[in-house]
């Protein structure tokens, strides 16, 4: 069976959606990143072959796509045949199952994005420029903060009959005002439910600033986990609020779907033999001008694959079979 | 002698017309260089953390020429020729520069709802000791150079236009859309995606009569920039244009206001806009996820 593989490697969570020809999920993975993507994508692709033997799924990969944060990483170590930006995979994924979708808010691990749709195409968006107030790793901190598990803070913050107000501009200072309140002897819920209100609020008023935001809206990304969260962005928008069964990969689903649109002769992908490979990567300032450029090399067993990070080309554009004989 | 040019901010508004100026008058010229990861780190350190990015380049720029020459050229820009005013933090910056650097500063207040630019430049010949001939002849050879560079510059503009490729606009400072330290290679990421990047400030705007504020819906800017950007808009509308990209210096005052106004002119006209902040810890992954992303948007 020819199938087609996505994934998704973001700050915090890296997923893998694996479709057939008529876009079915045959497997989907939803695992940590934590901290080194890398072994995220060499220990999920792990995950995919086992699955494809213990279901003694007859698979033919026809195509890999990789987006998220770190697709130019994911793309070099897995012989990727497209690499596609995040804003892109999450609309086409979407529109797969929400045909009619205008609003797609996205919030994940550090980014958050809105995008606006037309006739299932992303027409305008944003993503938070340099602040990451509001994303999944400001509520991870928090929750961890005041000892509630993540995946109960959004119903604690359901169980608030009377919300308190966090001021939401900025992370510090939304955090001293939390703490503020605590002293001031509000209840847990209520500040967990006044956080989800303030940070809806935040996006709503900085990342989605000026954006002709129309229903169908859909919610997507780690934070849409957080029931909280829905609801606070529900009663923000005064709309019904969507939050689609894959809610977590659709951008990975996205990736699938747009190199199954489009398939290579023939794959690039290098085998789910790279999970037991030596992967590395090293880094070094090059010296050449005063600009200091960090350049990233990547080796699997030894040998050099792939440079970026400089801004001259003079690395990434150096032929890589040469440099190995050197 | 030697007279010390930093290349950054006011030098981009006019590149053809100050070496010609004090050449002429027979002075060496000594440019900073390119803007690198050095001078932005020297300029960051000593800036005040609320100043604009742009600013902060300026800085490095100028503390790379201290010691390297006997003047350096900071001029005090108030008002253009249309009685527009400059950014304001151009008004302070001789001052700033006298306290931040040993070189003398070499300086003169170009005003010109007070006097015509060229009365300004006899002043400033005076003050190199040059006599009224001297100082004629540098006058027009600089204005002379600046002209020739234009019409090159519109030649190029006019090739461009002709492209195939889709055509996407920069707006922003020239010290933005030069620089490309600042704008992280904005330009070249822009054409690597196949795309014809088009520079506003490079867009000729026919000489024509003086259209009253209440007989357009030009809105009456009180910065020169924002006239010249507003007006420039509406001419390249004139062609096919396929998306705008506003780039902004972050901290920038006068960006916040005019990006309103430039996004509601897209926006009226239903073509792409995108809005990017640059400063110093700008990501150029960031950056190119946005390009990419806005590109796929392009239909």
């Amino acid at each position: 069976m020819k199938t087609y593989l996505g994934i998704d490697v973001g700050s915090i969570s890296t997923k893998f959606v694996l479709i057939d020809e008529r876009n079915q999920i045959l497997f989907s993975l939803y695992r940590r990143t934590e901290g080194n993507p890398i072994k995220a994508v060499q220990e999920g692709l792990r995950e995919v072959k086992n699955h494809i033997k213990n279901h003694s799924i007859n698979v033919d990969i026809g195509g890999v796509g990789t987006t998220g944060s770190a697709r130019h990483l994911a793309g070099v170590i897995t012989g990727a045949d497209l690499i596609k930006n995040e804003i892109t995979t999450h609309a086409k994924g979407t529109c797969f199952f929400i045909p009619n979708v205008k609003t797609i808010i996205e919030i994940g691990g550090q980014d958050s994005k809105i995008i606006i749709l037309e006739n299932k195409v992303a027409v305008d968006f944003a993503m938070n420029l340099i602040c990451a107030a509001g994303t999944g790793s400001f509520l991870d901190a928090q929750a961890f903060r005041l000892k509630i598990p993540i995946e109960k803070f959004g119903e604690l913050a359901l169980s608030s009959k009377n919300p308190t107000n966090i001021g939401s501009r900025c992370t510090v200072f939304c955090e001293s005002d939390m703490i503020h309140k605590q002293q001031m002897g509000h209840k847990i819920e209520d500040i967990v439910a006044g956080l989800c209100q303030g940070l809806a609020r935040n996006f709503l008023a900085s990342v989605a600033k000026g954006k002709n935001i129309q229903k169908p809206i859909v919610f997507l990304g780690g934070v849409s986990e957080n029931v909280g969260m829905r609801k606070a962005f529900e009663d923000a928008l005064e709309q019904k609020i969507i939050v689609p069964k894959y809610n977590t990969i659709l951008g990975a689903f996205g990736a699938a779907v747009l190199i199954k649109e489009n398939p290579p002769q023939k794959t690039k992908f290098l085998g789910f033999g790279i999970s037991d490979k030596d992967i590395k990567c090293t880094s070094f300032h090059c010296k050449g001008c005063p600009n200091q450029c960090e350049v990233i090399e990547a080796r699997i067993d030894g040998k050099v694959v792939a440079r970026w990070g400089d801004r001259c080309g003079k690395w990434s554009g150096l032929n890589i079979i040469d440099s190995n004989e050197i | 002698m030697i007279i010390g040019i930093p290349k950054a901010l006011i030098y981009w508004k006019r590149t053809h017309f100050w070496e010609e100026f004090f050449k002429s008058l027979g002075f060496e010229v000594l440019f900073s260089p390119v803007t690198n990861r050095e001078i932005v780190e020297m300029g960051v350190r000593i800036a005040d953390p609320e100043t604009c990015f742009a600013t902060k380049v300026y800085w490095g720029h100028l503390l790379w020429l201290d010691g390297k020459c006997d003047l350096i050229f900071v001029p005090r820009l108030k008002a253009n020729n249309e009685k527009l005013e400059y950014c304001p933090k151009f008004f302070a910056l001789p001052d700033l520069a006298k306290i931040l650097v040993k070189t003398p500063i070499l300086t003169e207040t170009f005003d010109e709802r007070k006097e015509k630019i060229k009365k300004t430049l006899v002043k400033l010949g005076k003050k190199l000791n040059k006599n009224s001939k001297e100082i004629q002849k540098a006058i027009t050879d600089a204005f002379l150079n600046e002209e020739k560079e234009k019409q090159k510059q519109k030649q190029r503009f006019f090739k461009k236009i002709l492209s195939k490729k889709p055509k996407i606009v920069l707006i922003s400072h020239p010290y933005n859309l030069y620089d490309v330290y600042v704008n992280l290679r904005t330009k070249e990421k822009l054409e690597r995606l196949g795309t014809q990047p088009l520079l506003i400030n490079e867009v000729p705007v026919p000489i024509k009569k003086e259209i009253k504020p209440e007989q357009s819906d030009i809105i009456d800017f009180h910065w020169e920039f924002g006239k010249e950007i507003i007006e420039k808009i509406q001419e390249i509308f004139k062609y096919d244009i396929m998306g705008g990209i506003e780039i902004s210096s972050f901290q920038c005052g006068c960006d916040g206001v005019i990006k309103e106004f430039v996004e509601q002119e897209f926006k009226k006209k239903k073509i792409p806009f995108l809005y990017i902040i640059l400063d110093e810890h700008t990501g150029e992954a960031g950056l190119q996820t946005r390009l990419e992303a806005f590109i796929d948007t392009l239909h």
